[in-house]
């Protein structure tokens, strides 16, 4: 059997060669090809904006009413933030959903990307890292807000937003995280070597003087010994043998000396060693009760500081890669964004929820109703069942008709008309919950028969005439069910 | 193909859903307002201000609204306050309390030989005027300024034209029961102002307004021959006799336009219906059967006649074209029907029913539906509609040693009143409104 390979044909070679080439590539990629990241959890996560989030908490199910003012009850005043520069709001605004920009210039939207110029300009300048380090912590407690952060991370933020960030860019968002957890150990270690640096320093300090201190006694001492030298050479000039000894003995009392004025030298400079390392260890113990104290503080600015060096970071990854370290810098700012307002909450939550004497607090507070709720300003107002203008539970059909006739009979005590008109006239009526007629009632449609317009004003006026209604507590619930009323008059049957 | 039919498929129930779910949110109540539950509008007329004949003006109108049964006048022991000054608003939560939905109040006062009448009608409910007018006229004319004010009142809240500025012509009849006296007389719709406008010598009956002028035709039994149609002048009391027929002419009655009278003419034992020009005396004949077709009345188009025929054995209503053409039977109900009239709005026929003894007026639609009895009784006959058409008058005879009265119902049955006569009255005809004659 021959395999029919001749050097005639050299594609069969080539194919061959090829495919064998190419089989061993893909093996070796396949190999070394990345492992896919293990799939998380994903959890279900319903994004509201800020108006609903308010909008839920108007209401209270333990309140009696519905209030046509409805005010949200303030527990805690939040610190005022200024805000000098307007832009550094388009991002908390949610920049893509504001209204359309200008049609004259075109290339705006492409450029107008809050989150890629903004926090870029607008937070390191505000956060210098150069500012935070000096300031003392009694300075930091008045300048910061009351809103004590708990010391470590809240994990609950990180879980809102996983499944976003899985969706989005899962390995870049991952690296940011596990960067600014370096960035931020970095950071604690370089402060905690800073704090070693300084003691040693000034350990060496003292040192150096100790031995300056010996060096001079040791020159002093040198000069007597060649004082003493010279005295011995004349007096063994003149006394060579007979007062050799005792000349050695002069020599060796004044060396004891010499010795005993150098142990007193370092004695003192122990003992001075001894005093500052003390002051030392004392104002570090000091420096760490203070931090201890502060410790929530320092986390924020250990944070602040973090992103600090993560902006850095940015920049210098900036440098090497402009355009994906923006991106990346963006998401970042807005995930800063995110975290800080999750901590915030939670922390001013599990604060009121604990001891509450953090902080200004309105009396109610004391009931079980608290909401914890923090604003500019305490408002005790009295809380509402839910909003006038919210959606509200809704009528089954029987409900609904049960209070239509019950309106119904209500309003037929008022009514007399007897003509029939050509067009039927509809009233359109907006009640209040306890019953009376919020504004006029309006007609809805028209016609030039003089029957319709007389009939239309009788209707009005019965309407108006038998206000308030008298509707069941049992649809208190469902007012913003049946707040709107169409009557439609059909004399037909008068 | 599959996956793009699913995909159209999901989108269609997502929009049918956001759909339902959108208009539910949006729902309102939806209450119609109909029944029987009618109350008449409780009204406050307070005395005109001014002129001491304020006071006069103010009953004639209390008394004319509630005649209407539409409007329910507070009775003045009920008043929160006595007197309103004209140019000043109502304390109208005092009116409220009181229990009125509305008030009126006005003034009347003398500009040189003229009388002066102004009013303004308040809506308690919603604290504004809902009209306010003046009028100027002879002093004697004071009623009828009541009765023009009544009509604007009722006109706003009813939507539908007024009927007290109006008058009646009827046959008034005095004298013992085998021997009575029959003339013709007027009143105002409230049966003030009699006045009689035949001697009585000769013995007249179904009289019929004119509906664009003061003219009445009437059918009399002058000098002691055959019975003729005549035509009076109200105001100037000159008298015509229409055609001169082979025959007892009867049953006159004007076409819309006041240009024509139809009437029955009965030649031998039947008569029939036919149509005189008033200005060319030129007659049509519409009918012929050897049957009695007679009171015939035209729909306020001019285009279509209601009549009566025993032409089917017993006496029902029939309704033709203008020209004659079309004549069909109505009316199938039990008993006989008469003397049916077709309203002014055109939306019912009022008739005459006898059966069992009794007489009734009630009401149809033009094509027979909805047949509705007013007011029965031992005798009860003559409708004649307001120029509304929302009530009939009639005559009343209750039996025994008394004679006929007068009487005004509305379509709805809800009203049933005597016009006062100085005697017995039969034969009411309803004139139009004066106001639309000018």
């Amino acid at each position: 059997m021959s395999l029919g390979v001749s050097k005639e044909e050299p594609g069969f070679i080539l194919s061959g060669v090829v495919h064998i080439a190419i089989l061993v590539i893909g093996l070796l990629g396949l190999a070394d090809a990345k492992r896919f990241d293990d799939a998380q959890e994903s959890l279900p996560v319903e994004v509201i904006t800020e108006s609903q989030l308010k909008q839920i908490t108007k209401g209270e199910k333990t309140a009696k009413d519905v209030l046509l003012e409805a005010k949200l009850r303030v527990d805690k005043i939040a610190d005022i933030k200024k805000q000098d520069e307007p832009e550094t709001k388009k991002p908390e605004i949610a920049a893509p959903l504001t209204a359309p920009l200008p049609p004259v210039r075109p290339a705006e939207p492409v450029k107008a990307e809050p989150f890629k110029i903004e926090p870029a300009k607008a937070e390191p300048k505000k956060t210098e890292p150069k500012e935070v380090p000096p300031q003392p912590p009694q300075k930091q407690v008045a300048v910061l807000p009351p809103v004590v952060l708990p010391p470590t991370r809240p994990p609950e933020p990180k879980k809102v937003e996983l499944p976003k960030k899985t969706v989005s860019a899962p390995s870049e968002e991952d690296e940011d995280d596990k960067e600014a957890e370096v960035i931020r150990q970095a950071v604690r270690k370089k402060a905690d070597q800073l704090k070693q640096e300084q003691a040693k320093a000034l350990e060496a300090k003292k040192l150096k003087d100790q031995q300056e201190a010996a060096e001079e006694a040791k020159q002093e001492l040198a000069e007597k010994r060649e004082d003493a030298k010279k005295i011995t050479a004349k007096q063994a000039e003149q006394k060579r043998q007979a007062e050799i000894k005792t000349a050695k003995d002069v020599e060796e009392e004044r060396k004891a000396e010499a010795a005993e004025k150098v142990e007193e030298a370092k004695k003192l400079a122990d003992a001075k060693k001894a005093i500052e390392a003390k002051k030392a260890l004392d104002a570090k113990k000091i420096a760490e009760a203070a931090e201890a104290a502060e410790e929530a503080k320092a986390q924020k600015a250990e944070r602040e500081a973090a992103a600090r060096a993560k902006t850095a970071a940015d920049a210098k990854r900036k440098e090497l890669a402009a355009t994906k370290a923006a991106a990346s810098d963006a998401e970042a700012k807005r995930q800063a964004d995110f975290d800080k307002m999750m901590r915030s909450k939670l922390a001013s939550n599990s604060q009121n929820a604990s001891s509450g004497s953090n902080g200004k607090q309105t009396p109610t507070e004391k009931t079980s109703s608290t909401t914890g709720s923090t604003g500019r300003e305490l408002s005790s107002a009295p809380s509402s069942l839910g909003s006038p203008t919210a959606s509200g539970p809704k009528m089954n059909p029987a409900q609904r008709e049960g209070l239509q006739d019950i309106i119904k009979d209500q309003m037929l005590k008022c009514w007399s008309s007897g003509s029939k008109p050509s067009t039927l006239p509809l009233i359109r009526i907006q009640l209040n919950p306890d019953g009376t007629l919020q504004g006029k009632p309006q007609l809805m449609n028209s016609s030039s028969d003089p029957v319709f317009t007389s009939v239309a004003e009788s209707g009005m006026r019965a309407i108006r005439s038998c206000a308030p209604y008298k509707i069941p507590s049992n649809y208190a619930g469902f007012f913003n069910d049946w707040k709107n009323s169409t009557i439609k008059l059909d004399p037909s049957d008068l | 193909m599959t996956l793009i039919r699913q995909l159209f498929l999901q989108a269609a129930i997502a929009f049918i859903s956001i759909f339902f779910l959108v208009s539910v949110s949006h729902a309102d109540l939806n209450i119609t307002l109909s029944g029987s539950n009618f109350q008449a509008m409780p009204i406050a007329v307070v005395d005109f201000g001014g002129d001491p004949q304020g006071v006069q003006v103010a009953n004639v109108i209390t008394a004319n609204l509630k005649r209407s049964g539409v409007f329910m006048p507070l009775e003045k022991a009920r008043f929160p306050e006595s007197t309103v000054e004209f140019d000043s608003s109502p304390n109208f939560t005092a009116w409220k309390n009181a229990g009125a939905q509305a008030v009126l109040t006005g003034r009347v006062s003398r500009e040189g030989a003229k009388l002066k009448a102004e009013f303004r009608l308040w809506d308690v409910t919603s604290g504004e005027q809902v009209i306010g007018q003046q009028y100027f006229t002879d002093p004697v004319s004071w009623r009828r300024v009541s009765h023009i004010i009544s009509d604007a009142v009722y006109n706003k809240i009813t939507g539908e034209k007024g009927f007290f500025d109006t008058r009646i012509v009827f046959v008034d009849e005095s004298g013992p029961k085998e021997k009575r006296r029959k003339r013709l007389a007027i009143i105002d719709s409230d049966g003030a102002g009699f006045k009689a406008l035949t001697s009585g010598e000769n013995l007249v009956v179904t009289p019929r307004f004119s509906p664009s002028s003061q003219d009445v035709a009437y059918m009399s039994f002058a000098d002691g021959a055959e019975p003729r149609v005549y035509v009076l002048d109200v105001a100037t009391g000159k008298r015509d006799v229409v055609g001169s027929f082979n025959g007892m002419s009867f049953s006159p009655r004007f076409s819309p336009d006041g240009e024509k009278v139809i009437m029955s003419l009965q030649q031998g034992g039947n008569s029939n219906i036919y149509v005189m020009g008033m200005g060319s005396k030129s007659t049509t004949r519409l009918t012929s059967t050897a049957a009695i077709d007679t009171s015939p009345s035209y729909a306020p188009d001019g285009r279509q006649i209601v009549f009566e025929s025993d032409r089917g054995g017993g006496q029902q209503i029939y309704i033709m074209g203008a020209d004659g053409s079309g004549q069909k039977r109505v009316s199938f109900g039990s008993g006989s029907y008469s003397t049916p009239v077709w309203s002014p709005k055109g939306d019912y026929i009022a008739f005459t029913k006898q059966g069992g003894g009794r007489f009734a007026i009630g009401i149809m639609k033009p094509d027979g539906s909805g047949e509705k009895i007013l007011s029965e009784g031992f005798h009860n006959e003559g409708p004649s509609w307001a120029p509304n058409g929302r009530y009939i008058m009639f005559f009343r005879d209750s039996g025994g040693a008394g004679g006929p009265k007068l009487h005004m119902v509305d379509i709805n049955g809800r009203v049933d009143v005597t016009i006062p006569t100085p005697a017995y009255a039969s034969d009411p005809a309803w004139s139009p409104l004066l106001t639309d004659l000018r």
